[in-house]
């Protein structure tokens, strides 16, 4: 029992505990909501924020930040479109155009982070407006329709969803979220890559000083942040058939909100892609779950902002809580002191037998009987010469004031 | 460690009571056994939805049904109207009303709909070259009758002039349309183009050979009158619907009106009449340089209803999106209860100075 809700663990489970309660919460409330419909709805709208969020959780985990990711998806998207409708390349030129594009700001983000010191917060907020501006200008300020199911070249929107002679939906998308986010998992956890991105986002210098490259490495958590918005880019005509220019501006806060309630520490250092993953499908089901009690989907951007808060307020409990350090009164080292004595003989009782064992629990239930009556009379004692200590320190500033008021009347 | 334990479940708590807090209040209109419209419109904000928006609450409180309204924040969130569908058709509705943003995107959708046997009705401007049998029918604004309407207005005051010309002095009444593509407007020019020619013949004595129809190709139709030298119908198109297009596009037609004697302008969008707006002054210049030159606007907006209300436009037309809304849901029951449906004319309006202030005319009109 102890075991299963220590600190840590309920902490790790408090994200997919909500992500439960919110689907449990909706299906009883929603119209319809436990079906398959809704659950596919759930995947769909899961897409293009899942591809943006497990990339810019790297770049968060380095202790940067990446705005652009939204927007080069977008851009990305479109100019992929563009290049399908308008300059006529079959579908999967296109598409590797899009991954390109994806990459390309990735790098430019990378270079001009780690290589000219641009503040990561400056340098995407100004990728976020060149790529919104690039998009507008590659399409013409036009909308880009990408194929739908049944024209040519529709095969592309199977990636994501399948849909069955029968009309039966197959969200094989999810399959996809799931093994990228499975690739960034190992790269993350398992790599050398991985490793030198955590060790960047505790503590850059240290990770200098132990010979890590730091420019090179600082510059591929925005090479996969970019070759992410990339995927996004080609997940988002899959759903929705057509990009608009200029369209983007939010998604990366989206993206953002989803790693930090999935644990991101914004600071750097910590984070999981996982977690991310079930930060991108809480917001999915807010966004599927609120309409479904016919409240409009703009509350779910008041909502998503509540959680955001919870998971914040709760990365900050934890860092205090990791950072805190207690002084032990004279009664918890006394309790202490009691607890392995106590602990030392439930281990004789283990290998003990008839009356010795007899005895031995005699004992432990004596010195637990003492260790209770000690510990609460001490606490007692300690809680009574702390109010004297404060009853002492307001009559002498009380006294003081006294003398203060005196000096001032003469 | 029982700081952030308390911590942890005092959030959630939080959480949680604010969610049942709101469902307690939105929750409650479910599962009342009354079937369900979902209407996904085109937007949300601007009047003119509101005005459709209050129709269909109209028509869902007479008829007994319950119906959610929602469109997305602007015309270009396809997305968002995508993933209202996608709710809508997740709740299990009865019916829906769409007015969608661009059919391409919403295709599985519509296909999932007429396989699930759930009617979809369109509205506004409805759900062109949607799949065949996904749309029962459409509510929306006649745009060929609507701009009937504009050109019988027209020629009630211009008839005479008309009935006076000759091939010596040709009269001519220019159209002024957005676009050659989009169907709503291409049937507005139409209308007017049509009717115009009918007036012309019917009541001013000439014959239909003594009419010419002139301009743009997409206007003039195989059984127009293209040979005729006393009246002059052009079918004028901008560049493009940009603002400074509109603009330069009248400008080149007022340049024209004494010189070739025209009479009327219909402006068949609100884009056109903005251009025309611009061009004299948001209309002050209208009666000073071009005095007996007959101005009809289409929609509304707060510039177009100036130039109306200081008579500088004889009058404009206006759709009816409260009738617009208000059919939209009942075809949508109807559907539903497997009667026979189809598509609905909700009607325009025309407004002047003199009656733009009526109740009726009044909450049609936008700004």
């Amino acid at each position: 029992m102890k075991k299963l809700f220590s600190e840590k663990s309920l902490q790790k489970l408090m994200a997919p505990a909500a992500l439960v309660i919110l689907y449990l919460f909706f299906g009883l409330f929603g119209r319809n909501f436990f079906s398959y419909a809704t659950l596919v709805n759930i995947f769909d709208a899961s897409y293009y924020i899942g591809f943006i969020a497990i990339g810019v959780t790297f770049v968060i985990i380095t202790g940067g930040i990446d705005l652009s990711v939204g927007t080069v998806m977008m851009c990305a998207s479109i100019i992929g479109g563009t290049a399908y409708v308008t300059w006529g390349w079959p579908m999967w030129t296109s598409l590797l155009l899009i991954l390109l594009i994806g990459t390309l700001f990735g790098v430019f983000n990378g270079i001009m982070v780690s290589r000219l010191k641009l503040p990561p917060f400056i340098a995407t907020l100004g990728t976020m407006m060149i790529s919104m501006g690039i998009g507008s200008i590659v399409s013409n300020v036009r909308s880009a329709t990408f194929p739908t199911r049944a024209g040519e070249d529709g095969w592309f929107k199977n990636i994501f969803k399948i849909i069955t002679e029968d009309y039966q939906s197959i969200p094989t998308g999810a399959g996809v979220l799931l093994l990228v986010a499975l690739i960034a998992y190992i790269i993350l956890t398992k790599t050398r890559m991985g490793r030198y991105i955590f060790a960047i986002g505790s503590n850059k210098e240290a990770a200098r000083l132990s010979g890590i490259n730091v420019k090179k490495w600082e510059m591929m958590a925005y090479v996969t942040s970019g070759v992410c918005a990339g995927i996004g880019g080609i997940a988002f005509p899959a759903v929705y058939t057509t990009v608009m220019p200029a369209q983007g501006q939010g998604f990366e806060l989206y993206a953002i909100a989803a790693a930090v309630i999935g644990g991101t520490s914004l600071s750097g250092g910590i984070g999981s892609i996982f977690g991310t993953l079930i930060g991108v499908y809480i917001i999915s089901v807010l966004r599927s779950g609120l309409p479904s009690m016919d409240l409009q989907a703009h509350y779910q951007t008041f909502f998503t902002g509540v959680v955001v808060i919870s998971a914040v307020l709760l990365d900050i409990y934890r860092n205090k809580r990791a950072s805190e350090i207690r002084i032990l009164s004279a009664a918890d080292r006394y309790r202490a002191d009691m607890n392995e004595k106590l602990r030392d003989l439930k281990q004789r009782l283990a290998s003990a037998a008839g009356d010795e064992a007899e005895g031995i629990k005699k004992e432990i239930s004596r010195l637990k009987h003492e260790r209770n009556h000690e510990f609460r009379k001490m606490k007692r004692e300690q809680k009574h010469t702390q109010t004297q200590i404060k009853k002492e320190e307001r009559q002498a500033e009380e006294e003081l004031k006294r003398r203060l008021e005196e000096e001032a009347g003469e | 460690m029982n700081v952030s334990k308390r911590a942890c479940i005092a959030i959630l708590a939080l959480i949680m009571l604010t969610v049942f807090a709101l469902g307690s209040f939105a929750g409650g209109q479910k599962d009342s056994g009354t079937p369900y419209i979902a209407v996904v419109s085109k937007g949300e904000q601007h009047d003119f939805w509101q005005q459709v928006k209050l129709g269909a609450t109209a028509a869902a409180a007479e008829l007994g049904v319950s119906m959610t309204f929602e469109g997305p924040a602007s015309e270009s969130d396809v997305q968002d109207q995508v993933e209202m569908l996608n709710v809508a058709l997740a709740k299990a509705p009865a019916a829906i009303a769409l007015a969608a943003l661009d059919t391409n995107s919403v295709i599985d959708q519509l296909i999932e709909a007429r396989n699930r046997k759930i009617p979809v009705i369109g509205f506004d401007s409805g759900v062109p070259e949607a799949p065949e049998g996904s749309i029962y029918a459409n509510a929306s604004t006649d745009n060929y009758n609507a701009a009937g309407v504009a050109a019988e207005k027209m020629f009630e005051v211009i008839g005479d002039k008309i009935k006076a010309a000759s091939a010596a002095r040709p009269v001519k009444i220019v159209v002024m349309n957005q676009d050659a593509s989009g169907e709503s407007l291409l049937s507005r020019g139409r209308g007017f183009r049509d009717r115009m020619v009918e007036l012309v013949v019917s009541r001013a004595g000439l014959a239909k050979s003594d009419i010419k129809v002139m301009g743009n190709p997409a206007y003039i139709a195989s059984d127009s009158p293209t040979t005729g030298n006393k009246v002059m119908i052009e079918m004028v198109v901008p560049a493009s619907a940009s603002a400074s297009d509109s603009m330069a596009a009248s400008t080149a037609v007022l340049n024209r009106v004494k010189e070739q004697n025209i009479l009327g302008i219909f402006c068949s969008n609100e884009a056109t009449v903005k251009g025309l707006l611009a061009a004299t002054n948001d209309g002050s210049a209208l009666p000073q340089q071009y005095p007996g030159l007959i101005v009809i606007g289409y929609d509304a907006g707060a510039g177009q209803k100036n130039a109306v209300r200081n008579g500088y436009f004889l009058g404009s037309i206006t759709q009816d999106p409260f009738q617009i809304g208000y059919k939209a849901v009942e075809l949508a029951v109807k559907a539903y209860k497997g009667e026979p449906v189809s598509d609905v004319d909700t009607g325009a309006k025309f407004y002047n100075a003199d009656n733009m202030d009526d109740a009726d005319i009044k909450g049609l009109l936008y700004d």
